[in-house]
């Protein structure tokens, strides 16, 4: 754990008062030296299969940027990590924080269409690992994270429709660049921010009218845990009641593609969650990437 | 929207003095115009748009009132 206070402790002319307001995070996860996303993961994936058992998994889908290993591929390590079933299929998706919903949209295409019964879904990300102490712009924002969860073809619930939006040209404005010969974060966060303010409002709307719905009919709004002034504007320009925009990032940073599915959990936690709901995800930005979908529990 | 209006908007969202932002207002006069003041200015000025300012290409690199009016003016939302 990681909070403010110690970032002005390493960096005392910032203005850490300020930047709280804009960004409204106080505490944040940095991965220990020796833990990857890979150990992330398969802690959240074996904490949730202690629950649900392994039995019926048929797919694991890994969504990570920051990969123990590209050949193979991770999945394969943390599918044989977790025990799960030799007839499993397994692979990552390298997509950030709109890589949650992107996995939903696969997972439910293979249960329709390959008669799979429960597919596992594990998010883990390691930021911190590529984020100078003294960076102001990427250090308050992004935290470690891993969040696994369970898509199964029985239940009352349905997901879908699926929205999605690319914008290539963004690629530069949030990457890994080689510095001194490593991979640091860059992320230039005047262009992201405007990214999701065009994009996000646009795409919402899109998909509540594919949906047939309105906003008045949406029980909670999760989007991805961005920073306060990310959410704050989204809500702003979608006119939305705060009480239905759920926020956990003051004490969690953003986890990238985990902001989703921990939301969730903490969401059902809460008491705002439950059996006859109608939610509406967005995971958006680095990319740029955009996916949204509904849900209906 | 004025340009007056650009001004007001840029001191509010930096917590500065009305006084000290000029026609020629910028990042290389204001220390507080950095990437997160920056970050303020654009979501003030969307709000007084009605959101007409976030798809404005080139608003990320404005980082002065004469390059905010610019591109407002461009857009035909400078009076």
């Amino acid at each position: 754990m990681e909070s403010l206070a110690e970032l002005k402790t390493a960096n005392p002319d910032w203005h850490v008062d300020q930047l709280y307001q804009k960004i409204g995070i106080d505490k944040r996860y940095v991965a220990a030296p020796d833990e990857t996303a890979l150990t992330l993961a398969t802690q959240a994936a074996e904490k949730l299969l202690a629950g649900t058992g392994r039995s019926g998994i048929d797919a694991l889908i890994y969504v990570t940027q920051t990969p123990d290993s590209l050949i193979p591929t991770t999945a394969c390590l943390l599918h044989a990590r977790v025990g799960l079933p030799a007839r499993a299929l397994a692979f990552d998706v390298n997509q950030g924080c709109s890589g949650f919903v992107y996995a939903l949209s696969l997972a439910t295409s293979l249960l329709e269409a390959q008669g799979l019964d429960r597919c596992l879904i594990v998010c883990a990300e390691t930021y911190a690992k590529h984020i100078a102490m003294s960076d102001r712009t990427c250090r308050p924002i992004f935290s470690d994270g891993a969040a696994a969860v369970t898509v199964e073809r029985a239940g009352a619930g349905r997901i879908g429709p699926f929205t999605f939006v690319t914008d290539g040209t963004g690629a530069p404005n949030l990457t890994l660049r080689e510095e001194a010969g490593r991979p640091v974060l860059f992320m230039d966060g005047p262009a992201v921010l405007l990214f999701t303010m065009s994009a996000v409002p646009r795409a919402v709307t899109e998909l509540l009218a594919r949906a047939q719905l309105t906003v008045a009919d949406v029980d909670l709004f999760v989007f991805h845990q961005a920073s306060r002034v990310v959410i704050d504007n989204i809500r702003r320009a979608l006119k939305l009641d705060d009480a239905k925009v759920f926020r956990n990032y003051q004490e969690l940073g953003n986890t990238v593609s985990a902001t989703i599915p921990i939301a969730l959990k903490q969401a059902e936690e809460a008491g705002r969650l439950g059996p006859g709901k109608t939610v509406l995800l967005v995971g958006f930005g680095v990319g740029y990437s955009l996916a949204a979908c509904v849900v209906r529990t | 929207m004025k340009v007056e209006e650009i001004k007001e908007i840029v001191a509010s969202a930096l917590e500065v003095s009305a006084a000290d932002v000029g026609d020629d207002a910028s990042s290389e006069t204001l220390e507080a115009w950095d990437s997160l003041g920056h970050i303020s200015i654009l979501v003030a000025l969307d709000a007084a748009l009605d959101g007409r300012v976030a798809a404005i290409d080139g608003m990320k690199k404005a980082y002065s009132v004469r390059a905010i009016a610019d591109l407002l003016r461009g857009h035909g939302l400078l009076d």
